[in-house]
């Protein structure tokens, strides 16, 4: 029996106001998330070189096969693509993510997904309610901020709280205690904002790509679902095994021998642990909270409410008074995020932004009578009324709000500082026109995947072992629990097919190395299957190093497809989830190039090139220790403050190109690449606008 | 070790008191897991030596310890008090400290305790000398806070 898909995906024509239904079952090979979405991407975006917020913009939200199962750390989460509009110079396609019970809650009523393209004529809704979709209006919603709006349709779809929601259809499959899953955007989003977000339920946020702005353009306020069923799973009794089996690997298996992880990261971690590490001062009560099913529920509620349960990543963007508190989030934080979330803002977006006007102030160049004219309270940076005034700023479109809805990188064109402000770091952004996440000079593999695909690639795989714990290791005087050279075996091991130690490299050498194109595009081939396609949470997978496993070896390799075959009844093995992952990789490199794409484009921000070496004076990210071969032999070694050579950099594209089977002058997938992969229609495409390599 | 050093004269004991302008602070990172490490705009002495923190590894591999890592870089204060501060014998004291230490963690307390102490030998010296509380190196505009 064939589980896990409903079979149906929504399509939703904005325009005409008409729904219909796309058969999953076309789409299947891609299985699930970002692979079927950049597929009914591909078949449903006549153009893909519009803008993002040109009507023809098709935007996906996409469930897993294991959405709203018993799968841990996947079942909850929610793949969502389109042409974004943070991009930049070229809004590129672009995906995003977010947690919570929205994916659940659309398989529990029968999707798999949803497509949306065209644009209503006035502001509207949709509402599901098992099979029953309908189109509403919604002035009335227009204007409200992301809470009042999921509170408003929760009071319209359910009614009163703690009810009873009946369809009629029968007590086991009609009825449900459970209020609607509601994916929203705010005022930030209506007003178009290209640093817009989508906002679900309690802190949960698809920011990155301004998928906010992209509603806002389709004049889509939200969408509601709330479902009856349940999810087909082909072989229950293998999963119930696999959740067991997966249980010796958690804290639920191991109560009386409870190890710390290292920060709480991790599939081995507590619940509540990472964000207990923030939690605010003075102390408030707090408790575990995440996503649907999952066994590690790395978030945290606050006693009294406070942030509406925002505690992840949205909840460290405006860390400023925090200094003054040993680092501890104080109330302004707390309001800060209550108000950057209503407003439905990018806190990631704005995090750099803050960063780069507080440089700018200190540069005497903003400010009232400055060359960027403001009348924003810098010198009250940090406190809860100058983010107050920016969000405002930004929502109302007025002061240099008016330029930063448009992102940081457009902002900064705008003022003509893009090119001195990115050379010198004064705007942190990395490629792309996205923030800094991790450092590309030393942390070379987060930066070569961001530059290869279209955004921060956000995916905390290797960032723990190759960075966080040796670094803290060596700052501490300590041993990291495994030593450099049992790193890179323990990664030989896990990274198949091309099981290569000299992966783990990140010398001087070895950052421009073969072994570091295949660390990358193992990286992106395993993310864009596991993690965006299957919905695996980068908060706990992959499980390389695992505090409880045999040897400390995790599940990676075994857990991933173990799920997955035991819900859909498939059989596929881990390395062929890999090459379905390169599949989905070069179908997106695909659109790119269409886009526009080409590798005399493919440039860090010059600060990558030029800024290196004297801590505290031209970098702050010291010291950054990772794993190095280096005369034969393997170590840690700090290399803060390295530049990366541009030539060499170059150089390392073609090899990487190579081994992805993309022509070395243009960086573009070749017909034959394509043709392998399954794709010819692909290659075609390409063909026909002039993008496919002789 | 603070006593080792001769007492400043009363300009550069208000100069090692003052607020350095923007283009002349030094970078401090707080290194933060759920976020990347975060930079820390530090335009005082005290500032610096004071964010200095660490823990045992241990309590920074778990979260329940909200332990914390304020990051400066020993050599890179030294270099900023000998290029920014003029204060050469302090420097080399830190980079004293820093040489001897076998780690960020076993450098922390020794250095922050040299640089407060020098602070203080500072008010010292502009007590006695009735100095006045003027203190800000330059009319430049200033910020205050954490970068991220
Ligand atoms: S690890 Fe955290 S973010 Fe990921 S699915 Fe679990 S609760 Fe959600």
């Amino acid at each position: 029996m064939n589980g896990g898909y409903t079979g149906k995906i929504l399509n939703v024509d904005l325009t005409s106001r008409k729904t219909s239904i796309i058969e999953t079952a076309k789409y299947e090979d891609w299985g699930g998330g970002h692979g079927i979405g950049s597929a009914v991407f591909w078949d449903l975006c006549k153009d893909k070189t519009v803008s993002g917020f040109d009507p023809g913009n098709v935007v996906t939200i996409m469930t897993s096969p294991l959405s709203g199962t018993n799968a841990p750390a996947v079942a909850g989460r929610t793949e969502v693509q389109g042409i974004g509009v943070q991009g930049y110079p070229i809004e590129w396609f672009t995906r995003s993510n977010f947690g919570g019970r929205f994916s659940g809650m659309l398989k529990f009523a029968g999707w798999d997904g949803i497509a949306i393209q065209g644009k209503a004529d006035k502001p509207v809704w949709i509402d599901m309610r098992n099979d029953d979709v309908q189109i509403r209006d919604a002035g009335d919603l227009w204007g409200l901020d992301t809470l009042e709006t999921q509170e408003e349709i929760w009071r319209r779809v359910t009614g009163e709280l703690n009810d009873w929601w009946s369809t009629g259809r029968g007590r086991d499959n009609g009825r449900t205690t459970q209020r609607p899953a509601v994916l929203t955007i705010g005022p930030a989003g209506e007003r178009m904002t290209r640093v817009a977000a989508l906002l679900h339920d309690a802190g949960n946020g698809a920011g990155q790509g301004g998928f906010g702005g992209v509603f806002g353009s389709k004049n889509l306020k939200a969408i509601s679902v709330i479902g009856t069923g349940g999810v087909k799973v082909a072989d229950p009794s293998a999963l119930m095994a696999a959740r067991e089996w997966s249980n010796k690997y958690a804290i639920a298996g191991n109560w009386d021998n409870y190890q710390p992880a290292p920060f709480g990261m991790g599939f081995h971690s507590a619940p509540g642990s990472a964000a207990a590490a923030y939690a605010p001062t003075p102390p408030i009560p707090i408790g575990p909270m995440g996503c649907m099913a999952c066994q590690h529920n790395c978030r945290v509620r606050f006693g009294g409410g406070q942030t509406n349960g925002s505690s992840c990543l949205d909840f460290l963007f405006y860390m400023w008074d925090a200094r003054k508190h040993g680092g501890k989030p104080t109330q302004v934080l707390q309001d800060a995020v209550d108000l950057v979330q209503r407003a439905g803002i990018n806190t990631f977006e704005m995090e750099g932004t803050i960063i780069w006007l507080a440089n700018l102030y200190g540069m005497g160049l903003i400010g009232r009578g400055k060359k960027i004219e403001s009348s924003l309270p810098f010198d009250q940076i940090g406190e809860t009324i100058f983010a107050k005034q920016l969000f405002d700023a930004i929502v109302e479109g007025k002061d240099i709000g008016k330029d930063l809805a448009q992102g940081s990188a457009r902002a900064a064109e705008a003022w003509g500082r893009y090119d001195e402000d990115t050379a010198s770091g004064v705007l942190p952004l990395q490629a792309w026109g996205y923030p800094q996440h991790y450092d590309a000079r030393t942390e070379v593999e987060w930066g070569y995947g961001s530059l290869l695909g279209e955004r921060d690639i956000n995916e905390h795989d290797f960032n723990i072992w190759v960075y966080w714990v040796p670094t803290v290791a060596t700052l501490s005087g300590a041993q990291p629990p495994m030593s450099a050279e049992e790193l890179s075996e323990l990664m030989a091991k896990k990274l198949v097919p091309y099981s290569d130690p000299m992966m783990m490299d990140y010398s001087d050498e070895g950052i421009y190395s073969e072994s570091m194109a295949k660390l990358v595009a193992w990286h992106r081939h395993y993310t864009r299957f596991y993690k965006q396609s299957l919905a695996y949470c980068d908060w706990s997978w992959a499980d390389f190093y695992n505090t409880y496993g045999p040897d400390h070896v995790g599940m990676t390799g075994e857990g991933e497809q173990k799920f997955f075959n035991a819900v859909t009844g498939k059989n596929i093995t881990f390395e062929e989830g890999l090459e379905t992952g390169r599949k989905i990789w070069n179908l997106d490199r695909a659109i790119w190039v269409l886009q526009g794409r080409h590798k005399d484009m493919e440039f860090f921000t010059e600060q990558n090139y030029q800024v290196g070496a004297v801590p505290g004076f031209t970098t702050f990210e010291a010291p950054y220790v990772v794993p190095v071969h280096e005369n034969g032999t393997w170590s840690y070694k700090n290399v803060a403050g390295r530049k990366l050579d541009k030539g060499k950099v170059e150089e390392w594209k073609v090899k990487y190109y190579k081994l992805e089977g993309w022509d070395p002058e243009s960086g573009c997938p070749t017909r034959e690449t394509l043709e392998k992969l399954g794709l010819a229609n692909v290659a075609d495409e390409l063909a026909a606008a002039k993008k496919l390599p002789a | 070790m603070v006593h080792d050093l001769p007492a400043p004269e009363a300009e550069l004991a208000e100069r090692l008191l003052a607020t350095v302008p923007f283009e002349q602070q030094l970078m401090g990172s707080r290194l933060n897991p759920m976020r990347g490490s975060v930079r820390v705009d530090l335009r005082t002495l005290n500032e610096a030596a004071s964010f200095m923190e660490t823990a045992a590894y241990e309590e920074i591999m778990d979260p329940r310890a909200q332990a914390n890592i304020g990051y400066v870089d020993p050599l890179g204060l030294a270099l900023w008090i000998e290029t920014v501060f003029g204060d050469t014998g302090l420097a080399d004291a830190v980079r004293e400290v820093a040489a001897g230490a076998a780690s960020y963690a076993a450098a922390v307390g020794p250095v922050r305790e040299l640089v407060l102490g020098r602070l203080e030998q500072c008010e010292q010296v502009l007590a006695a000398e009735g100095a006045t509380d003027e203190r800000v190196a330059s009319d430049a505009p200033q910020s205050d806070g954490e970068a991220g």
